[in-house]
């Protein structure tokens, strides 16, 4: 079984974030980790690997500094990698990254693609789903439990009120949400192996990116503003001298809450 | 030479050879570690040697050590008669020249009467009285019989041949003399054949006594004074054992096997007598968790003796010439000898190292294995996942934002390292003082004293990384590593060469361990600067209310550095009484956090910390006084879950001295020591929760979500 994880840097969620005023890009120079989802992703690759047989090959799209986010899906146990890394995918959208990665997973082998189901800074959610339809592939989302019998995928998505379980015949495209495992602490001899592996970069050309695609330029959405959400203000706090429950129903009844 | 000489030296060489077996068996054991034989300074090894064997200075931290003193003491004095009778019942007539002496033979009945008087008191605890460090078990009944009876033998052998033979020396053996008046006057076949029966009774109970040496707990008789010798030299904090990352051939990290421990982690258990007085201080044992440290040593001995036996009896069974004997299953070291609660229940309070007589290291074992599941197994509490991951991202357990280090000092003006005029001392606020709400308060306390002394520092703010001191002990070598390298980087860059820590956790690690990686410097505990300023006046108080406080010596502070004095000298000048708690000074007991325990889930029902708040609390104090971060949090959480915090609080000791100080209207003084006090009655915790990755990430998620130069 070849499993093909695709993952992607972030900024970490507690790091200060800052916004090119002009592009509207996150500065990526600061506090870059593995996209926390991807973490889920890796995980569930690494356990199918080890329930049988077969190879974990992480890809990423992005700078060459994503480099640290690879060797951590390495440290974890991933065999190999893919970069496609090239000044002219910066500022890519969804349907332009979906596009350079459906090339890139068209050179591989693989019978199933694992994604996080969303990452953390860009929150759209929808790459999984715009490779699958890309690459003709079936889309298992959201999944919560992933079990691989013989040539199908068979998943559970989960609901408000329950689970739904899908199937699906391999090769297929499945997104893993947050609490699906518990992913793996990276072990020295991890860390260590991550180290001396080599990670195959790929550039557009060497993909034969159509340039009209991928990039600002070819983004087929625009981000016209961006805000920061105002800091929460600090909470109301109740000392108990003896009229502590009285404050307390008053402040409930205050904000219309009882 | 009498038939009983021949007689003799046949069993006396079978005895011998019974030994020898027995020890060469155990050094066997022994050598199965990674060879670790300390060497370096002589000189300093041999005079420790003589003031811990022979001044048996460790063991009168407690009482009964006295006992234990003129038992070793009597013993050697004892051995002097011992030849003797042996060789008067090989050669007839014989006598060494000692025991013409008179003041000789005196000094030996009075070591022996002592000594069973002690043997008697020794009964009495052991087996009556039942002391809890102590095991009634049979082991110690056999040596504790087979000593007294060896010297009640002796006395009454020396009566016959006194009676029989009068040599005027012998009279200062007044025991037997005594004795033997009383026997002079019976028939001399008699006083033969008694005589003769007691020297053989004599002779056995010694021949067993020797070979039962090794075999037994008795077997510290000849390792510990080894284990003296060999003893760790290094300071306390300095003791962890860098390991070597950047070695490739390394296969493995930390130990999982017996063999992985070093011949002188495994002498340890040899030099163990059992006493169970490491165990007795030990909070994670006090609290009712699973680990013993007198257990980390005889579960290890009892595990080499095991593992022999199987192999030995796969060998007996493989068939001729096969390999099965190689393939013996043994019992895993972590798992089924040791189990991961009890290595996970460690505070490396260090208080175990402090009371054990025979310098055994406990802590470097606990971290080895933890090194094997964090490093090697990848298999640990996920509470420690989410610390080290924390630590990882943000250089702090909890996880904030580390460009968010220096915002408790927002409003302080205090300047950055580098970005300021240099200053004598750099203050390393450490990650609670920066991030917890509560330490927030000690780190403006600090500030202000420090203002008002006229002393100059800087803070390095988001430059400042967590120290390493959890990742280390939670047995991530390699985290620790990075942060340290990182840390000391940018000390030297700065040129820093003298440091005030808050935390005794960051003055330990940056005064003891950073000189592994190149960062010397000269680094003290604010409590010991405050205790300098004070005197010289510098800081002016003015008296307030007479408060009781008790105080809690932390372990960083307090073992590790051997410092008891300077936080007390500062509570004196403050002008309040101090308390003690019966656990003081190297006994106080640790409050529970240490040892990445800060970050790991108690249960209920055995909590350090309780444990340790009420034992302050039985001396009825107004307040807690603490000179620790964690021991801040722990005691606050503490009067929380049992109760008490409505009417004692808890302050470190800057914020006791800032309550006081001169240029401080009392009044101002006062209304800060309810606000402060406030908070703490409203919300036990003040420590931020930790950040869950990927919830966080949901709620900041939008903050961010403008950009889609890469979309996932
Ligand atoms: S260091 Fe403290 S907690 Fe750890 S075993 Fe020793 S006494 Fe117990
Ligand atoms: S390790 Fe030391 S303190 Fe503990 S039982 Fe053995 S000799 Fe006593």
């Amino acid at each position: 079984m070849n499993i093909v994880v695709c993952v992607k840097q972030v900024v970490d969620t507690e790091a200060e974030k800052r916004l090119d005023p002009g592009s509207w890009r996150l500065d990526r120079s600061v506090d870059a980790v593995l996209n926390p989802y991807d973490e889920y992703a890796v995980e569930e690759a690494l356990l199918i690997k080890e329930a049988g047989e077969g190879n974990v090959t992480v890809l990423c799209m992005g700078p060459e500094e994503a480099d640290d986010a690879i060797r951590k899906a390495l440290a974890m146990g991933a065999d190999d990698a893919v970069l496609v890394s090239d000044a002219a995918l910066a500022g890519s959208d969804v349907q332009g990254t979906a596009y350079a990665l459906a090339e890139a997973l068209k050179t591989m082998t693989y019978d199933l693609v694992v994604f996080g189901s969303r990452s953390t800074d860009g929150e759209s959610g929808c790459v999984p789903a715009a490779v699958a339809e890309l690459l003709g592939l079936p889309l298992l989302s959201a999944t919560a439990k992933l079990e691989i019998a013989g040539a199908t995928a068979k998943a559970n998505r989960e609901t408000d009120s329950g689970y739904i379980t899908y199937e699906a015949a391999l090769p297929a495209v499945v997104s893993v949400i947050k609490g699906i495992n518990e992913p793996r602490y990276p072990t020295m001899k991890g860390i260590l192996g991550a180290k001396r592996k080599t990670v195959d970069t790929k550039d557009a050309a060497g993909l034969g990116l159509d340039a009209s695609r991928i990039g600002l330029a070819g983004a087929k959405t625009k981000v016209t503003t961006a805000r920061v959400a105002e800091a929460r203000k600090a909470g109301v706090k109740i000392e108990d001298d003896g009229s502590g429950a009285k404050k307390l129903v008053d402040f409930l009844a205050g904000e219309k809450l009882v | 030479m009498t038939i009983d000489g021949a007689v003799f030296i046949v069993v006396l060489v079978i005895t011998l050879a019974l030994f020898s077996y027995a020890l060469v068996r155990r050094i066997q054991y022994m050598l199965v570690g990674v060879p670790e034989w300390r060497f370096d300074q002589p000189v300093r090894r041999t005079a420790g040697f003589f003031w811990f064997v022979f001044g048996q200075r460790k063991l009168f931290k407690e009482k009964v050590g006295v006992i234990h003193f003129f038992i070793f003491w009597g013993f050697i004095v004892i051995a002097f008669g011992t030849l003797q009778i042996i060789a008067e019942g090989i050669h007839p007539g014989f006598a060494f020249p000692w025991t013409e002496s008179y003041g000789f033979m005196f000094a030996k009945d009075v070591l022996s009467l002592i000594v069973e008087a002690g043997l008697v008191v020794l009964v009495y605890i052991r087996y009556v009285y039942r002391k809890s460090r102590l095991e009634p078990s049979g082991e110690a009944a056999i040596i504790l019989g087979l000593i007294f009876f060896l010297i009640l033998s002796e006395f009454f052998y020396s009566a016959t041949s006194w009676a029989l033979d009068y040599m005027p020396g012998r009279d200062g053996a007044f025991v037997s003399a005594a004795l033997g008046s009383v026997f002079a006057g019976g028939s001399e076949t008699a006083l033969h054949v008694a005589g003769h029966i007691l020297w053989w009774i004599h002779v056995v109970l010694l021949l067993t006594f020797i070979v039962y040496i090794p075999m037994s707990k008795h077997m510290h008789l000849i390792m510990c004074p080894v284990n003296e010798w060999f003893r760790n030299l290094k300071p306390r904090g300095a003791q962890i054992v860098a390991l070597d990352l950047e070695n490739e051939d390394i296969e493995e990290f930390g130990v999982s096997k017996v063999e992985g421990f070093t011949t002188k982690q495994i002498m340890d258990v040899y030099a163990c007598a059992e006493c169970g007085r490491c165990t007795d201080n030990c909070p994670a044992n006090l609290s009712g968790k699973e680990l013993s440290p007198k257990e980390v040593m005889t579960k290890l001995k009892d595990h080499l003796e095991e593992r022999d036996r199987a192999a030995r009896a796969a060998k007996k069974a493989a068939p001729e010439g096969s390999d099965a004997a190689g393939k013996v299953e043994q019992k895993q070291l972590i798992g089924d000898v040791f189990s991961p609660e009890e290595i996970w229940a460690c505070t490396t309070c260090y208080s175990c190292q402090e009371q054990c007589p025979v310098q055994n290291e406990h802590i470097n074992k606990i971290i080895d294995m933890r090194r094997s599941l964090v490093l090697d197994q990848g298999d640990f509490p996920a509470e420690l996942q989410l610390a080290l991951r924390n630590i990882e991202k943000n250089a702090n357990p909890w996880g904030v934002g580390n460009q968010n280090r220096a915002n408790w000092a927002k409003d302080l003006d205090v300047p950055l390292t580098g970005s300021a005029e240099p200053a004598e001392y750099l203050y390393w606020v450490g990650c609670s003082g920066a991030y917890d709400d509560r330490s927030q308060k000690v780190s403006k306390a600090i500030v202000t004293l420090l203002r008002e002394a006229g002393v100059s520092f800087t803070i390095l703010g988001k430059d400042e990384k967590c120290c390493g001191d959890p990742a280390r002990r939670i047995g991530n070598e390699y985290l620790f590593q990075s942060l340290a390298q990182e840390n000391v980087e940018t000390l030297n860059a700065l040129g820093v060469k003298k440091i005030i820590a808050q935390c005794p956790h960051c003055l330990n690690t940056l005064k003891n361990e950073y000189p592994q990686f190149g960062g010397e410097y000269e680094v003290i505990h604010y409590t010991q600067l405050f205790a300098d300023l004070l005197a010289q006046g510098r800081i002016k108080l003015t008296p307030g209310a007479p408060v009781k406080i008790a105080y809690h010596d932390s372990c960083y502070l307090g073992r590790y550095q051997g410092e008891y004095a300077a936080p007390r000298k500062v509570l004196k000048a403050a002008g309040v009484s101090i308390v003690e708690a019966d656990k003081n000074r190297t006994k106080s007991i640790c409050c529970g956090a240490g040892g990445g325990r800060m970050w790991m889930d108690e249960e209920a029902e055995h909590r350090v910390n309780e444990m340790r708040t009420a034992q302050l609390l039985e001396k009825q104090p107004d307040a807690i006084g603490v000179n620790c971060p964690y021991c801040l949090t722990m005691m606050e959480d503490g009067l929380g879950t049992i109760g008490g915090h409505d009417t004692v609080k808890v302050y470190d000791l800057a914020e006791i001295l800032v309550q006081r100080l001169a240029s401080t209207p009392a009044a101002a003084a006062e209304a800060a020591l309810a606000a402060e006090a406030a908070p703490v009655v409203a919300e036990p915790v003040a420590a931020p929760e930790p950040a869950e990755h990927v919830a966080k990430a949901d709620a900041e998620a939008s903050e961010a979500s403008a950009t889609t130069d890469i979309e996932a």
